[in-house]
């Protein structure tokens, strides 16, 4: 009876975990153009391989980049290297405002294309992201590279929650189904 | 036989008299500059700035109007819309920039762009989309332009005015239209599932926009208008360039043709492909189009052209009239100013290799870092106080030498670069030993572009002089 009891909380508590988890770990990127992390229309969505990653910590979540954007961008000359080589070292700037999908506020004061009065908030929170990562080669600003995209952001942490979640939940049916056998 | 000998004869001497291909003229590559420091209202800072485009050699300058900032008022009749005295329309600035320019001998491009008076607008505008952006009336852009370009004509001078207002030749329909923040909708719902919209929405409103024009100024040039770079996937706020295009092309993902009742009219296709990382770099989505990816949006022009799927031009020049990278100093997160200087000249050539004609720099002057350096610009290529950057020299003079592949498997280098004056006599010069030393006298012929083979290897640091002006330095890698 105890057993069973003890059972179901971890069936319930594993299932618990399944609905508070987030979606498909779909996780993107987001990179601005150097020095200008805070103008949203002109960043640049990457697949990446896993959530958001704080900063001085990419070495024990795995990569930041999937492997065919690392290519890429290595590919790219020593720029791409670099920056590859700092997602990689110092993971990726926690995502703060809005994410970049070019949800501006609005249309500028003129017909240009840079509208300085849809600024984010992110402009200033991406700089101070960057800081105590290690140091950039030169040619690749901490800004360039954030978290996050449309969705707001990847799992990160909640991805082994996730995963942690359904096989709890897997092996307590199991279990609950063999014992009433 | 009489005949066969003579066609055999006038070919032979056909291929004697043609110019070998190398001392043919390479394609020519315009450059110039987009700023809004020159629609300043300050006399003053236009003159000093436009003074500095000239010294830079620079040849085009674009200048934006705002629809709805120059309308102020709804028109009452159609025929007011289109006419370009009527007291509801503020020309002030345009004139006195699209003056100024022309003073300055300057080649001036204007684009009519965002937002569109709030009267002009589509019903039912949703409260998420941008004012100014929803599906906006184009039979009353088209008036607008036609307004437009009967002022600029050449030969309208305004009530009180004691000459006519220059003539501007290029002009262009709208901004970045693959961006919600200027025109909406985007997307459509379709099932589960999302439609493009927005170039549908575009074409409407660009072959109204070239009617228009084209009806007061016959010669005059139309631009579609300069895509931005990067999208989202469907359903999100940007759509990507090349998928953009492609729809106005009337063609779908595999360049076959789509049915297309009104085919696009244009004369020259723009785009603006700021890349997150060096001129080489590649954009990671496959229809998104940054620097090296302009064939992405060359390829369907020209398939679009051969399939009659394209109206305007028969061959469709390509423009970039956006694109740079802020430096640091002054933005701390900008790339390297030597940096800046370096990818400003690999950007002319590798655009110009991919067929650009012309293309103009994002910012002559760098912008106050306002609200901050991060949501501001500071790609000019002098600093706010007038300085000149290494990027200005790069701007006037590029120079540039590539290691490229060579026939027999090795390698050689390349040189590429834009004289300053077309014609002039340019002398690449390499250091050694401290000294400089002449390694080739070439000629730029009419576009001012040169190209030469240089039996030079890493690590060489040359030079190009014309006359009096020099490049910056370069050192092959």
């Amino acid at each position: 009876m105890l057993l069973r009891s003890r059972l179901r909380f971890v069936v319930a508590v594993a299932s618990l975990g399944l609905l508070v988890a987030p979606g498909a770990a779909g996780a993107t990127k987001v990179i601005a153009p150097p020095g200008n992390s805070g103008v949203s229309q002109y960043v640049e969505v990457v697949p990446g391989a896993g959530g958001s990653v704080p900063v001085g910590s990419a070495g024990k979540h795995g990569p930041v980049l999937s492997p065919a954007a690392r290519r890429r961008l290595e590919a790219s000359g020593p720029s791409g290297k670099a920056l590859v080589a700092f997602a990689q070292q110092t993971g990726v700037p926690a995502e703060h405002g809005k994410a970049g999908a070019g949800s501006g506020s609005g249309p500028g004061s003129s017909g240009s294309s840079h509208s300085p009065g849809s600024s984010h908030s992110a402009s200033s929170s991406s700089k101070g992201a960057a800081k105590g990562a290690a140091q950039l080669p030169a040619a690749v600003p901490a800004s360039a590279i954030r978290s996050g995209g449309p969705a707001g952001g990847g799992l990160g942490w909640g991805l082994y929650a996730a995963l942690g979640a359904i096989v709890l939940a897997g092996a307590g049916f199991f279990l609950v189904r063999r014992r009433s056998a | 036989m009489r005949t066969r000998l003579l066609a055999l004869t006038a070919s032979l001497a056909a291929c004697l008299c043609a110019p070998p291909a190398y001392a043919r003229p390479l394609p020519s590559l315009v450059t110039g500059f987009t700023d809004p420091i020159l629609e300043s209202p300050s006399p003053g800072v236009r003159e000093a700035w436009l003074g500095r485009v000239v010294g830079e050699h620079a040849a085009v300058v674009r200048i934006n109007v705002a629809w709805a900032t120059v309308a102020r008022a709804q028109p009452p009749s159609p025929a007011l819309a289109a006419d370009p005295s009527w007291a509801g329309y503020d020309w002030s600035t345009t004139d006195v920039a699209v003056a100024d320019a022309v003073a300055h001998g300057l080649t001036v491009q204007l684009t009519l762009a965002s937002p569109a008076p709030a009267w002009e607008e589509g019903p039912h505008r949703p409260s998420s989309a941008p004012r100014g952006s929803w599906e906006p009336n184009p039979g009353a852009f088209a008036s607008f332009a036609r307004a437009a370009a009967l002022r600029y004509s050449g030969t309208y001078t305004p009530p009180g005015a004691t000459a006519a207002l220059p003539r501007v030749r290029y002009w262009q329909a709208w901004n970045e239209p693959n961006l919600s923040i200027y025109l909406t909708p985007q997307w459509r719902k379709v099932g589960r599932g999302w439609a493009p919209e927005s170039p549908f929405v575009y074409r409407d409103l660009l072959n109204a926009f070239y009617a228009a024009v084209k009806a007061v100024q016959p010669d005059a040039l139309v631009l579609s208008a300069g895509t931005a770079p990067y999208g989202d996937p469907p359903g999100g706020e940007r759509m990507p360039p090349a998928q953009f295009v492609r729809n106005v092309l009337c063609l779908g993902e595999a360049l076959q043709p789509e049915p297309c009742p009104h085919p696009a009219l244009f004369d020259i296709l723009d785009h603006h492909p700021y890349s997150v990382s060096g001129p080489f770099f590649r954009a990671f989505n496959r229809d998104d189009v940054a620097i090296a990816d302009m064939p992405k949006l060359i390829v369907p022009l020209r398939r679009a052209e051969r399939l009659h799927l394209v109206g305007g031009a028969r061959h469709h020049q390509v423009w970039v009239t956006e694109v740079s990278w802020d430096s640091s100093p002054p933005d701390p997160q900008g790339v390297p100013i030597a940096e800046q200087a370096r990818w400003l000249e690999q950007t002319l050539h590798l655009l110009w290799q991919q067929g650009v004609s012309t293309v103009l720099w994002y910012l002559i002057a760098d912008q106050p870092p306002i609200p901050s350096y991060a949501a501001s610009y500071q790609s000019g290529t002098y600093y706010i106080d007038g300085r000149p950057k290494p990027s200005a020299t790069a701007f006037r003079f590029p120079f540039v030498v590539d290691r490229v592949l060579g026939r027999a498997g090795g390698s050689r280098s390349l040189a590429w670069g834009r004289a300053p004056v077309a014609g002039a006599r340019v002398t690449i010069e390499q250091r050694l030993h401290g000294a400089w030393r002449v390694l080739r006298t070439l000629s730029s012929g009419s576009s001012g572009v040169f190209q030469a083979s240089l039996r030079v290897g890493r690590g060489a640091v040359l030079r190009a002089l014309d006359g009096s002006e020099q490049s910056l330095v370069w050192r092959v890698e």
